[in-house]
């Protein structure tokens, strides 16, 4: 109903309609694409999670570049999506001057790609890849996808599910998704050592240390 | 290896092609699934369009979570009951809502703090107050927004960690425990300072608190009721320290100690004894030292009936009856009270010697026997090793 209120408040106001036509016209572009559709699935969730590195609930676990997360906890905490916040107001120097730069603040442990924010470094080094790509027409690619590795006929690199133009992009983002393969290993025996462990604290509750940050 | 979503993707064979070498990336993902291209219906296009157009108009928030907040400040009084942990969001970020179950913990006293719920209102540059009731009581405390326990963290040398986004560890820099100042991080440069406290809670009221400091530092003294004495000697160390003392720590010099206020000691060796007391409280420690204050002698050897040395048959008279009354004790084992009358010679023995100075002295005009001689007497020469349990010729 609110969204309505508001929708009649800027059809009174004739400044508004620019904006509706563009609204309409980006619709109608989205309509245009090429779409895919599901067919033969039970788990939709999946798919549409993997794009995102978001949760799959009907199949109750997470994704991130390809990889499993099984625990919620875990995969709330890795946040693994852009998050948009106005750069400028960051009160932190660094923070600022990286997000200008699309790079990672090593003080406050956020990254910047196009002016979105990332929670961690493996997620800001994803970010700079392109993640899932719906239709792979290389086939060296189709080779290589799920692989960490180049694709020798088109020259990307895969890192899990994303791909990467640039070769250093690709390696840091593949030291940060063994880290993360390390800490997925810790999960099933106690899920506080992953969280803690990947984001580079000891764990309480088995006394672990952190994974190295990059691993050795 | 792989893991096991991306196995599912590697199962099918790459050169499989779908819709004219479109392939699908994800398309195995799961169960099998396929994705193919097709066209939207055109009321799904029109339902896209109008559910975009009313996201955009109505405002609709977006939870992004709490991965913003910070440690912002952390402060202590000098025994831990005045606490206050303040998360603060460093940008114009209004959705960082998401704090139940998220944690604050201390590695040293293992006390941890859990937000219970998750928050409601605008988080840009938001701060989260959570305090001891002992701070709420101050004035000039703003309401915390959740309580702590007292003594959450310790006062000295601990490790505060807010879920997994950051810990801050002291004594880098010590954690002031003056009453005024707090540890805070510098927003500009990330630097951990110290300055005066500013808690700030999530209504965005501020304030600033004064707990007081520690108490002085106390000042160590002690009394001693003896000073001096054979083994075993008592002592009883009394403290005379002055101000408040929380712990007293005694070194009594013979490699003995103790932490009570005011104990007693036994000295079972011979020796000259340095005493050092240390009080202790909040603000520091006090150390006294009494140099050589406790002398700790042997005892003189056990008493013994008077007797008279050479008197061998305890007779009140020193002539031939005893060296005959000595070489029969000597040769026919016989059984004798005071070995020490038998020893005339003052050799701390009994053997032929004492029976040939004996003989000397009544007939060859040899030395005396020494003290105690001629008359009943102590033993008041070196050794007493001999056993003098009885000597019938002394009244």
């Amino acid at each position: 109903m609110r969204g309505l209120q508001r929708l009649s408040l800027i059809g009174s106001d004739r400044a508004a309609w620019p904006l509706i036509l563009i609204l309409f016209l980006v619709g109608c572009q989205l309509g245009s694409e090429r779409s895919y559709s599901l067919i033969e699935t039970d788990c939709s969730g999946c798919i549409e999670a993997l794009s995102v590195n978001g949760w799959c609930d009907r199949c109750d676990h997470g994704l991130v570049a390809g990889l499993v997360v099984p625990s919620r906890e875990f995969h709330d905490a890795l946040d693994a999506h852009g998050h948009e916040v106005d750069t400028e107001t960051i009160l932190c120097n660094l923070c600022r001057q990286v997000a200008r730069e699309d790079q990672f603040c090593p003080r406050c442990r956020h990254g910047f790609v196009a002016g979105q924010l990332y929670f961690s470094e493996l997620t800001w080094a994803l970010a700079r890849g392109e993640s899932a790509p719906t239709d792979i027409r290389c086939g060296g690619c189709r080779k290589q996808a799920g692989r960490p590795g180049r694709c020798e006929v088109c020259e990307t690199y895969w890192v899990g599910t994303v791909r990467f133009m640039s070769g250093q992009d690709a390696q840091r983002a593949e030291g940060q998704y063994r880290r993360l393969q390390v800490a997925l290993d810790r999960l099933p025996n106690c899920s506080e050592c992953a969280v803690a462990g990947f984001f580079g604290f000891s764990c309480r509750s088995c006394d672990s240390d952190p994974i190295p940050n990059p691993l050795q | 290896m792989a893991h096991p979503v991306i196995h599912r993707i590697l199962d099918r064979p790459p050169d499989i092609d779908i819709l004219d070498d479109s392939i699908v990336f994800c398309s195995d993902l799961g169960s099998g699934s396929i994705l193919r291209e097709e066209s939207r219906p055109l009321m799904i296009r029109v339902s896209y369009l109008i559910l975009c157009v009313c996201l955009f108009t109505s405002g609709a928030p977006v939870i992004a979570g709490g991965h913003l907040w910070d440690i912002n400040e952390l402060y202590s009084n000098f025994d831990g009951t005045i606490q206050f942990v303040e998360l603060h969001v460093p940008m114009a970020a209004p959705n960082e809502l998401l704090m139940a179950n998220k944690w604050i913990r201390s590695s040293v006293t293992l006390a941890e703090f859990v937000f219970p719920e998750n928050l409601t209102g605008s988080t840009s540059f938001a701060h989260l107050l959570i305090a001891t009731q002992g701070f709420a009581n101050l004035p000039g405390a703003p309401t915390p927004d959740y309580i702590l326990p007292d003594n959450f963290m310790a006062v000295s040398g601990d490790t505060v960690t807010w879920f997994v986004y950051g810990a801050w560890t002291y004594p880098t820099p010590a954690l002031p425990i003056d009453g005024v100042m707090s540890i805070q991080k510098d927003l500009a440069t990330g630097d951990l300072i110290v300055a005066a406290n500013t808690p700030t809670n999530f209504s965005g009221v501020t304030g600033s608190v004064d707990a007081g400091g520690p108490p002085p530092v106390p000042t160590a003294s002690f009394s001693i009721d003896v000073t001096s004495g054979d083994h075993p000697l008592n002592v009883v160390f009394t403290d005379t320290s002055t101000g408040i003392v929380d712990s007293w720590s005694w070194d009594f010099g013979d490699s003995n100690g103790s932490t009570s206020q005011s104990p007693a000691h036994t000295y079972t060796s011979t020796g000259v004894y340095t005493i050092t007391l240390t009080a202790t409280n909040v603000g520091g420690s006090d150390t006294s030292t009494c140099t050589d204050c406790v002398t700790v002698t042997d005892p003189p050897p056990p008493s013994s009936p008077d007797f008279v040395r050479g008197d061998t048959n305890q007779d009140n008279s020193v002539d031939i009856s005893d060296p005959i009354f000595l070489l029969t004790y000597l040769f026919a084992s016989g059984t004798i009270d005071c070995l020490m009358a038998l020893d005339s010679n003052d050799d701390n023995g009994v053997d032929l010697a004492d029976a040939i100075f004996l003989l000397t002295y009544i007939f060859g005009g040899g030395t005396s026997p020494a003290s105690p001689f001629p008359d009943c007497g102590q033993d008041l020469t070196s050794g007493g090793v001999l056993d003098c349990a009885a000597f019938s010729g002394c009244p």
